[in-house]
């Protein structure tokens, strides 16, 4: 006999309260076509520096804390019709390491 | 109750007075209509025109569209049915009755389950019908997704999917492609060409510009929608004020400047309103829809009426402003329009937004709209706002299966604010149980307890008190702890006396099932009967279910399957009749007791088609424990058929999910239990043999609780102790079962000890008290139509059986039981010969008094010498004495003849 019928899971899990300390961060460059105003959109991109570059692009650029926290400022830049041009991730601690970003790995 | 459904996410867009006209791409929508495509997919990021292209598209497309606007709250899968289902009720107005029904409440069927029924009800409706889902990157979970493309692998011909989203969806979109089944629009049809352009600006817009400025403007902007819309807005205002200098130089302004292009234009937009209008647009801009009263009270404004007057002037002026419905109530703003005006305000006036946010959520609350409420609160970081909406949302939001919101909206919240209030942690803790997530419960229940007087006697306190008692039954139940839940159980009724039928049906059951493991089969009778009463009086059907369920199975046990199996159909009827939907999940239950008895009785056939239907049920439902349980006993099934593969299938799915972690201890130790069941029926003893070690030590202890749980461990056990012919223990340990059964009045569990110790005295060699046994097993299980408990034990029961036929005693109807038993044992079974391995009793030349006391010097580890010595016998007697003792034991050896001997129980 079955004892233990219960209802149908649903698979949400609860996000822990964040640490206290720091998790370890990666500075990301993000670059864009179309020039941006800092003192317009830096807190719509998350506190994010913007640099505007002679060749038409922008490059806003710092620290996040994690996947989603990129994702969303790169959610928002798609939202705004602008496109995107690369996309770059550094550890903290390293010489420039190009490529996709690969998540938050305090490697030592 | 159901929350009613937004109808503004169902409104179908009107055509817009500035709308880009794309003949080209209507007629290749047109075509895939034509050429019976399953799916229409536009994608592109925003303000390429998706919506606008989809609704001149409606208007033409000859068939009733049912349009749905999606947004993030649409993530949670009961809610983004009901909304589908919503939608295309616009178009039949009775669509999906029965299955809206069953979406919303606290048991849901399964998905699948609920498709194929919503697939049917489509191909029933004999028009063609397009579903139209706006906005479907903001759906982000994957059990959707999987909805959704199982909708569109099975959907009827009629039936075309028309998706517009800024991403591609996981959807199986190459298969798709591959097939012809898709007509794909993308970024680069949607770009205006230069033809376009002319043609928007000037005829459209009305606007007079020099070719150059034209071709400029559709460079700048490369044919982006958005853009040229609000160049085309810019320059109608520049035009009407200032003339065609001024727009030239604005031009040039615009191709000159490497701002993007939504920043710098929609800067022109906004910088050209006045004042007030720019106070209101960015202020409003938090708001996903708008109306004016809404308006009126995030602005604070002191003047009536004033938002409604402001959107109407919004839309007149064309300010990416988009109505809602007919009567011109909601609007929202376009999303890129939307997204600029926020970070206007993020980035001038940041401290502003939470107060902005808060006096939404008020509104929301006034209006009764407690979900968009409980949205801003959040977004305003009112917490304990938040909170106390979310206490008032957890009710309708369970019993409307929206647990995914409600767990969402709690996961928001600090830990630490949840703990410390008692409502609150409560209704986490009821989410957490429904969503099956019983780790973290207990914690929030001594929260909640913490809170409240013991002895309080508000409703409100002992309502909560209830819960929290019910609560807690349920989380000790589940951890084997019978007493505790017991008591908890009686307790939660006391409190909930008034309350819904809900809650009570699921304690009555709680009570009854606590009842049932304590041993005291009629009390929890009477508790069952009571769950079903408030089950059929309002509870729905899911106590009653389950109740049934049990009070079935402890007919079962007691040895009256046939009023099991009237118990189980009237379950059966319960559950189908309580929607005309897909059925209640629980129903997998039911089909597995049914299954249990009909397999009792021989009916292989019907018992594995009852069992087919459960694991689908549970398959569906996602419940672990129960496929379990009915992969055991399908593999019971298969082995009685003789498909021995088939039962090694079948258990070892079971198995899979013991090794994957996802059913309790409690449940691995049954399976265990059957698997060594199928190995001693497919006379497979050494692969039992691992089993039955750990089983032993376990073995001891008696009582009701442990007897009811775990008497098919302890039964299997006696069974492959006759299997290995070691009888002496098989008989002790089953006579110590059969006292507590017989006490307890078990007779279903006695019949099968009674089958056992039959088969432990044949072995012994004690034909007669064997046939006393058995006799009274089958005069137990003749009236009832048992079988395969005798079956089951193969050829040594046919042994015992004939030989009870030869004998001449014995009544008519028992003697042609026999019989009809003998012949449900399959013909090898009959002839063999009882496969007991030299059952002691039964060794071809028994030991004689003498040689046993010597066997038994042996053992106890004396010479020859000694044992002459002990027994005043003469040394070469001693030696003649063992090899008698060899010879009968056929061994060559002193240590392998103590090891026989142990093996049979002879010393």
């Amino acid at each position: 006999m079955t004892l233990h019928p219960v209802v149908r899971y649903a698979g949400v899990t609860r996000k822990e309260a964040p640490v206290t300390n720091t998790p370890p961060q990666t500075h990301v460059e993000i670059r864009v076509r179309g020039h941006v105003i800092p003192d317009q959109w830096t807190n719509w991109f998350g506190g994010l520096a913007i640099e505007n570059h002679s060749d038409g692009t922008a490059q806003l650029s710092g620290q996040v804390a994690d996947q989603s926290e990129l994702h969303g400022i790169l959610d928002r830049i798609r939202d705004l019709g602008l496109a995107l041009v690369s996309v770059r991730a550094t550890e903290p601690g390293d010489a420039c390491a190009s490529g996709v970003f690969e998540g938050t790995q305090v490697r030592r | 109750m159901t929350t009613p459904l937004l109808t503004t996410k169902l409104f179908v867009p009107a055509r817009r007075a500035n709308r880009v006209p794309r003949p080209q791409l209507v007629e290749r929508l047109d075509d895939g209509l034509r050429l019976d495509r399953r799916l229409t997919l536009i994608s592109a990021p925003a303000g390429f025109g998706k919506t606008m292209l989809l609704s001149e598209w409606a208007v033409e497309a000859g068939r009733p569209i049912a349009w749905l606007n999606l947004d993030e709250g649409d993530n949670d899968p009961a809610r983004f049915w009901v909304y589908v289902i919503g939608a295309l009720r616009t178009v039949k107005p009775d669509f999906g009755e029965a299955a809206l029904q069953a979406i919303q409440s606290p048991q849901a069927p399964a998905l699948n389950a609920l498709l194929i029924h919503l697939i049917n009800e489509v191909a029933a409706v004999d028009q063609a019908v397009m579903l139209v889902l706006d906005d479907y990157h903001e759906i982000t979970v994957p059990v959707i997704h999987e909805g959704v493309s199982f909708l569109l692998e099975h959907c009827p011909p009629q039936f075309h999917l028309a998706i517009a989203t800024r991403a591609d969806p996981p959807l199986q979109l190459a298969r798709l492609r591959a097939l012809g089944q898709m007509t794909e629009i993308r970024q680069a049809d949607l770009r205006m060409s230069r033809a376009e352009v002319r043609s928007f600006l000037e005829r459209t817009m009305g606007l007079q510009l020099a070719a150059t400025d034209v071709a400029a403007l559709g460079r700048r902007t490369e044919g982006w929608v958005a853009g040229l819309q609000l160049a085309a807005l810019v320059l109608q205002g520049v035009a009407a004020a200032q003339g065609p200098d001024e727009i030239t130089r604005l031009v040039a302004d615009l191709t000159g400047t490497d701002r993007f292009v939504l920043d710098y234009l929609a800067e022109e937009v906004l910088r050209r309103q006045t004042e007030e209008d720019q106070h209101f647009l960015i202020h409003t801009s938090i708001l996903d829809r708008l109306c004016g009263s809404l308006c009126d009270a995030v602005l604070d404004s002191d003047r009536a009426g004033l938002g409604r007057e402001m959107l109407e002037k919004l839309e007149a002026a064309n300010l990416f402003i988009v109505p809602l419905d007919h009567q011109r109530r909601w609007y929202r703003y376009h999303r890129l329009f939307a997204d600029f005006l926020r970070s206007r305000l993020q980035q001038n006036h940041p401290e502003r937004i939470p107060g902005l946010h808060c006096r939404a959520a008020a509104w929301y609350e006034i209006t009764g709209q407690i979900a968009a409420a409980v949205e801003h609160a959040l977004a305003g970081r009112d917490l304990s706002l938040a909170a106390d909406l979310i206490e008032r949302a957890t009710q309708p939001a369970l019993m409307q299966g929206e647990v995914d919101t409600l767990l969402h909206w709690i996961a928001r919240l600090p830990d630490a604010l949840v703990r410390s209030r008692p409502g609150l942690s409560i209704c986490y803790a009821e989410a957490l149980v429904v969503a099956c997530q019983l780790d973290g419960v207990e914690r929030y229940l001594d929260d909640a307890e913490r809170g409240i007087d013991p002895h309080s006697a508000s409703p409100a306190a002992r309502r909560t008190l209830g819960q929290i008692a019910a609560m807690r039954a349920y989380l000790a139940f589940f951890t084997g702890d019978a007493a505790q839940a017991d008591e908890l159980s009686h307790r939660a009724d006391a409190l909930l006396a008034a309350e819904d039928p809900f809650l009570r049906s699921i304690t009555k059951w709680l009570i009854g099932l606590t009842q049932t493991l304590g041993g005291n089969a009629t009390l929890a009778q009477v508790s069952l009967a009571e769950s079903v009463r408030l089950s059929q009086a309002g509870g729905g059907p899911l106590a009653g279910i389950l109740s049934i369920y049990v009070y079935a199975y402890v007919e079962f046990l007691r040895g009256h399957p046939k009023q099991a199996e009237r118990m189980y159909r009237q379950g059966e009827q319960l559950a189908l009749a309580s929607c005309a939907g897909p059925a209640p999940p629980a129903l997998a239950l039911i089909y597995q007791g049914l299954g249990d008895v009909l397999r009792e009785w021989n009916d292989l056939e019907q018992a594995e088609s009852c069992l087919e239907r459960s694991v689908e049920l549970a398959q569906q439902w996602g419940n672990a424990e129960v496929l379990v349980d009915t992969y055991a006993l399908m593999a019971r099934v298969k082995q009685a058929q003789g498909h021995s593969d088939q039962a090694d299938q079948a258990i070892r799915r079971a198995w899979q999910f013991i090794e994957d972690g996802r059913v309790a201890q409690m449940t691995g130790r049954l399976v265990e239990a059957y698997w060594t069941r199928l190995r001693v029926a497919q006379g497979d003893i050494d692969g039992a043999l691992p089993w039955a070690q750990a089983e032993m030590s376990q073995a001891q202890g008696g009582g009701w609780t442990t007897l009811f749980l775990h008497w098919i461990e302890r039964a299997t056990l006696v069974r492959l102790l006759v299997a290995q012919g070691r009888c002496g223990a098989a008989l002790e340990m089953a006579e110590g079962l059969l006292k507590s059964a017989e006490a307890g009045d078990w007779m279903g569990i006695v019949i099968e000890l009674l089958t056992l110790q039959s088969l432990a005295l044949y072995g012994l060699g004690n034909a007669d008290a064997a046939l006393t046994a058995l006799q009274r097993a089958l005069r137990l299980g003749c009236a009832e139509g048992y079988v395969r408990v005798f079956v089951d034990c193969g050829a040594p029961v046919a042994g015992l059986l004939r030989e009870m036929l030869q004998r001449p005693a014995g009544d008519g109807a028992l003697r042609s039981y026999a019989r009809s038993l003998l012949a449900a044992l399959s013909p090898a079974e009959r002839t063999e010969l009882p496969h007991l391995p030299a059952p002691a009793g039964a060794l071809p030349e028994p030991l004689s008094e003498r040689e046993s006391e010597v066997l038994g010097l042996i053992a106890a580890g004396l010479t020859n010498r000694e044992i002459s010595e002990r027994l005043f016998i003469a040394y070469s007697t001693v030696k003649t004495h063992v090899n008698s003792i060899y010879r009968k034991l056929e061994v060559s050896s002193r240590v392998q003849a103590v090891t026989r001997a142990t093996e049979l129980d002879l010393v």
